[in-house]
C-alpha cells in the first residue's frame, strides 16, 4: 500500500470504524475470514489449526468466523484479513471493481449452492422456474445465467438465511448449501427437499480461498506453507478423526451439534466436493484449474456482468502459491 | 324606574370548588329585566364565578339560582357570554366567527348571513370581516366577540371583563358603544369589572363583592338617565359617585371575615 | 441581497463547497472507486444506471405513496379515539409507544414470515414506520384546544360531534401538520427497509432498497451512492408536497406563518 492511501486509511478507517489497517500484524500471524459461521465447510482448515499443521510450519492462524454479513471480500480487500473463503463468481466481480484480490486455492471443487425445492413442487427443470419467487442471495451470478441460458424470468426476494420460510411455505424455492440447510429443515419438521445443482445447468463454481494481492506477494514463502498445511489438514478431516475439528467448531459456534457435524461432513465426502465430483482423488484437493476460471470469466462477459476483454486469467487466480 | 320581571334571581347562592373554601357564600340577588349590573371587587371575590353560574357553565354548591324560573342550563332565555379573551376561532375569518353560534344551531344560512351582517355593522367591524384574527387589534377582536354575542340576540348578556385588556381611548369608545347598542336591543346586562369609572359608566347597579369568601358588600345605585355620552364622564356627579364607589372597594379589603 | 436569493443561493454555495472536497479528497488520497467514489464517477454511474434507478424509484415511491396516506388515515381516526378520553389514553399509550420502540429491522422479517415478501409487507413497514409521529402529534392536538374556545362550544349547546369536527380538528392541524412533515421523512426510508428485504418479489427490477442490496454486494459503490441520492431525491418530494399542503391550511391565519419585522 502506498503511504498516502495508508495514511487516508488509517484516519478514514478510525472514523468510521474502529479497526486496524493490518499493516501493523507480525510476518507469521495469518488472519482467514470465513464466510459463514464455522461449519464442516471449513473442517479442513479446523482440523490443521487443531491437528498444530499450521504451528509446525511456523503460522499463526486466527479464525475470524462469519455470518449473515459476511463481507469478505471487504474484508480482505481492506487488509483486515489476509485470506478468505468465498465462492470464485463473485470474487472476480469484486476483482472487476478494483478490489485487490487474487484466488489462491479451492476449499470445495464445486460450490454446494443450489436450489431446495419441496419433493411436492412441480417445478422439476430449469425452465420451470419461470415466473417463480426466488429467494437468494441477489448478487448470485447464476441467477442471470439462468435466465439468459434458458430465457425465463423469475422474482428474487435477498436471502435472509433463515430456513424458517421454506419450511413454512411449500412452494418456496431458496438457495441454500445443501450439505447443511436440509439438516436445519428436516429438524424443523419438513421433508428432505429436492435439488436443481447449478452444475447441471453449466455453471460450475469453485469454492475458494481468496488472498489479499498485496499481502500475498509479500509473503509468498507463508501463503505456501499455509496452503501445504491447509490442504493436509483436509485430507486427515476427511479420512481420519474429525474429532479435533469438531471440538474447535463446537467452541467457535455453540450451535453446532455433534449430529450436525457428522451429518454436514459425511454429505461432504458422499458428494465429493472436496477431492472433485467427476476423477476426484486426494490429489485434487485444493487445486484451481485455469480453464474453469477462463469459463467462468468467459460466462459472466456473456451475462454482461464484466466488461469485454476487461479482465485476465491471470488478474484473478494464481496456483503458484499451491504445492 | 318602573318596576320590571324579575329576570335573574340568586337566593342563598353558594359555591366552592371541590373540597376547597366557598368563592361565594350566600348571595342573594335579583336582576330585573333592562338591568345593566356591574359586579365590582378585589381578586378572589367571586365575580367571574358568579357570570359563570348564571351561565351554566359551573354547578351551584348551594341556594338557588332561578333565570326566569329556570335553572340555568334549562332556560329558555337566550344568553350570550363575552369572555376576557376575545376567543375568536383563528381558523375563521371574522364573518365565519360571528357565525359560529348560529351555524352550531344549524340556523339557515341565509338567515344567519343576514343577522350576522347587521352584527358586524352594528359593532362597527363590518369592514373587517374577509379579515383573519391575526391580523386584527386587540379592540377589534373584541368588537367581533361582541358581534358574534350579539348575533344571538340575546336577552341576557354575560360580560367578563372584556376591555380589561385594552387602552383606554379604545376602552371609553367601546364603552360608549355597548350602551349606544343597548338602545337599539333591550338586554340585561352583568358585567365584571375592574375598573371603578366604567362601571359608573355602565351601570345603573353597581354590586360591590368583598372576598373570602365572596359575599355582597354593598350595593350602589347609579341615578344618572340613559342615553349616557362622554358628558356623563365629566358631571360632578359622576365623580362624586366614582370616589364613593372607591371608598366601598378600599373597605373590602379591610373586611375579611374572621 | 434580497433574501429571496439568500434563500436558493447559500445551500447551492454549500453543496457546491462539499462536492468540490469530495473531489478534491478522491484525487488527493488516490482512493479505489469501491471505497469512495468521486462525484463525477457518481454521476457517471447514476447516468449509467438511469434507467434501473428511474424504476427502481418508482417502485419504491408507490409503495410510499400507498403506506403513507394508510398511515394518515388510520393514524388520524386513531387519534380522534384517543383524543376522547383520558382513560383511553393511559390504557393504550404504553402498547403504542413499545410497538414505536422496536426497531423495524426487527419487525421486517416476522411481516414477511406472516405475508409473504410482496406489496402487502412493503406497505405495512412504510405504514408503520410512517405512523407513530402522526398518531402522537394529532392526539396532542386534538387535546390541546383553548379551554375558552371549547366553553364557547359548550355554552353554543354544540354537541359532541360538532366539538370534534368543528372545533378541535381545525385547532389540532398545527399539530398534525408538524406529525406529516417527521412521516414524511420516514415513510421513504420504510418503504426502502421493506423492499430491502422484500427483494423485487413484486417483479421488475424491485426498489431502491433492492439495488442496494445488489450494488453493495457487487461491491459497485457508485451506484450505491447513486441510489442514495436517488432515495434523498424521494424523500425531498414528498416532504415538499407537505410543506405545500401544510402552507395552503395554514397560512392564513397560522402564527408560523406570519410575516416578522426585520
Amino acid at each position: 500500500m502506498g503511504l498516502k492511501k495508508y495514511c487516508f486509511s488509517l484516519v478514514l478507517l478510525a472514523a468510521l470504524l474502529a479497526s486496524a489497517t493490518g499493516c501493523s500484524r507480525k510476518s507469521n500471524a495469518i488472519v482467514v475470514q470465513l464466510d459463514w459461521v464455522a461449519e464442516p465447510e471449513h473442517g479442513g482448515l479446523y482440523q490443521a489449526l487443531a491437528k498444530g499443521y499450521f504451528k509446525e510450519v511456523g503460522l499463526d492462524v486466527t479464525i475470524d468466523q462469519g455470518g449473515p454479513n459476511g463481507n469478505v471480500m471487504q474484508k480482505i480487500a481492506s487488509g483486515q484479513a489476509d485470506i478468505g473463503q468465498s465462492d470464485s463468481t463473485n470474487s472476480i466481480l469484486a476483482v472487476a471493481q478494483g478490489a485487490p484480490l487474487i484466488n489462491i486455492g479451492a476449499v470445495f471443487q464445486n460450490d454446494p449452492s443450489v436450489l431446495m425445492l419441496h419433493a411436492e413442487n412441480p417445478v422439476a427443470r430449469f425452465e420451470d422456474l419461470n415466473g417463480k419467487t426466488i429467494m437468494a442471495r441477489p448478487e448470485w451470478a447464476f441467477l442471470p445465467y439462468l435466465r439468459k441460458k434458458y430465457s425465463i424470468d423469475f422474482k428474487i426476494i435477498p436471502q435472509n438465511f433463515s430456513v424458517a420460510n421454506f419450511i413454512v411455505d411449500k412452494n418456496f424455492i431458496q438457495q441454500g448449501y445443501y450439505i447443511a440447510e436440509p439438516y436445519h429443515i428436516t429438524k424443523g419438521g419438513a421433508k428432505e427437499p429436492k435439488y436443481l445443482y447449478a452444475w447441471d445447468a453449466g455453471f460450475d463454481a469453485y469454492t475458494v480461498l481468496i488472498a489479499n494481492k498485496p499481502w500475498a506477494a509479500a509473503h509468498p514463502d507463508q501463503l505456501r506453507a499455509f496452503m501445504k498445511a491447509y490442504i493436509h489438514g483436509w485430507q486427515d478431516y476427511l479420512e481420519g478423526d474429525p474429532t479435533p475439528a469438531n471440538e474447535l467448531m463446537k467452541k467457535a459456534n455453540a450451535n453446532n451439534t455433534d449430529e450436525f457435524l457428522a451429518y454436514s461432513r459425511a454429505k461432504i465426502i458422499a458428494e465429493k466436493l472436496v477431492v472433485g465430483r467427476q476423477n476426484g482423488s486426494a490429489s485434487q484437493i485444493g487445486r484451481i484449474s485455469r480453464e474453469r476460471f477462463q469459463t467462468q470469466l468467459d460466462q459472466q462477459e456473456e451475462l454482461g456482468l464484466l466488461e469485454k476483454g476487461k479482465l485476465k486469467v491471470e488478474q484473478v487466480m494464481t496456483a503458484d502459491y499451491l504445492p | 324606574m318602573p318596576s320590571s320581571p324579575p329576570i335573574v334571581e340568586l337566593a342563598r347562592v353558594q359555591k366552592r370548588f371541590g373540597e376547597g373554601p366557598l368563592v361565594l357564600d350566600g348571595i342573594d340577588f335579583v336582576a330585573q329585566k333592562g338591568d345593566f349590573v356591574a359586579l365590582i371587587g378585589p381578586s378572589g371575590c367571586g365575580k367571574s364565578t358568579w357570570l359563570r353560574l348564571i351561565a351554566g357553565l359551573s354547578p351551584l354548591s348551594g341556594g338557588s339560582l332561578k333565570i326566569d324560573g329556570a335553572k340555568p342550563g334549562e332556560t329558555k332565555r337566550e344568553l350570550a357570554f363575552v369572555f376576557q379573551e376575545p376567543t375568536l376561532l383563528p381558523w375563521l375569518n371574522v364573518r365565519m366567527n360571528v357565525e359560529v353560534p348560529l351555524t352550531l344551531r344549524h340556523s339557515p344560512p341565509d338567515q344567519r348571513r343576514t343577522i350576522c351582517q347587521q352584527a358586524l355593522e352594528r359593532v362597527r367591524i363590518a369592514e373587517k370581516a374577509a379579515a383573519y384574527p391575526r391580523q386584527l387589534s386587540g379592540g377589534q377582536k373584541m368588537r367581533v366577540s361582541l358581534a358574534r354575542a350579539l348575533s344571538l340576540s340575546p336577552e341576557l348578556l354575560l360580560l367578563d371583563e372584556p376591555f380589561g385588556a385594552l387602552d383606554e381611548i379604545t376602552r371609553d369608545h367601546l364603552n360608549e358603544e355597548l350602551l349606544a347598542l343597548r338602545q337599539e336591543q333591550t338586554w340585561t346586562a352583568f358585567f365584571v369589572t375592574h375598573s371603578v369609572s366604567e362601571a359608573v359608566f355602565l351601570s345603573n347597579r353597581i354590586v360591590v363583592l368583598a372576598p373570602n369568601p365572596g359575599r355582597i358588600h354593598a350595593e350602589v345605585i347609579v341615578p344618572f338617565p340613559y342615553p349616557r355620552t362622554s358628558e356623563t364622564r365629566r358631571s360632578e356627579e359622576f365623580f362624586h359617585l366614582v370616589g364613593e364607589v372607591s371608598r366601598l372597594l378600599r373597605a373590602t379589603e379591610q373586611s375579611a371575615r374572621p | 441581497m434580497n433574501p429571496r436569493w439568500q434563500t436558493f443561493l447559500l445551500p447551492i454555495g454549500v453543496g457546491l463547497t462539499v462536492l468540490g472536497l469530495w473531489a478534491a479528497v478522491c484525487q488527493v488520497f488516490d482512493l479505489a472507486t469501491y471505497i469512495l467514489p468521486s462525484p463525477l464517477e457518481v454521476l457517471r454511474a447514476a447516468y449509467h444506471e438511469r434507467a434501473v434507478l428511474f424504476e427502481a424509484g418508482r417502485n419504491t415511491a408507490v409503495v410510499t405513496l400507498i403506506g403513507f396516506p394508510l398511515a394518515v388515515v388510520v393514524s388520524s381516526a386513531l387519534a380522534i379515539l384517543l383524543s376522547l378520553s383520558p382513560w383511553i389514553r393511559t390504557s393504550l399509550f404504553p402498547y403504542l409507544m413499545a410497538l414505536q420502540m422496536t426497531p423495524i429491522i426487527v419487525v421486517t422479517p416476522i411481516l414477511l414470515l406472516w405475508f409473504g415478501a410482496g406489496l402487502t409487507s412493503t406497505v405495512l413497514i412504510t405504514f408503520l414506520v410512517s405512523f407513530f409521529p402522526l398518531v402522537v402529534n394529532t392526539t396532542q392536538g386534538l387535546i390541546s384546544t383553548d379551554a375558552n374556545l371549547v366553553e364557547l362550544f359548550r355554552m353554543s349547546k354544540a354537541t359532541h360531534w360538532q366539538e370534534i369536527v368543528l372545533l378541535r380538528v381545525p385547532a389540532a392541524l398545527p399539530y398534525f401538520f408538524t406529525g406529516l412533515r417527521i412521516s414524511a421523512i420516514l415513510a421513504p426510508i420504510g418503504a426502502v427497509v421493506g423492499d430491502f428485504f422484500a427483494g423485487n418479489s413484486t417483479g421488475g427490477i424491485g426498489g431502491l432498497g433492492f439495488r442496494t442490496v445488489i450494488y453493495s454486494s457487487q461491491l459497485k459503490t457508485p451506484a450505491l451512492f447513486a441510489t442514495a441520492g436517488v432515495c434523498c431525491l424521494l424523500g425531498f418530494a414528498l416532504v415538499s408536497v407537505v410543506y405545500f399542503l401544510g402552507w395552503l391550511c395554514l397560512h392564513r391565519w397560522h402564527d408560523s406563518f406570519a410575516q416578522r419585522d426585520h
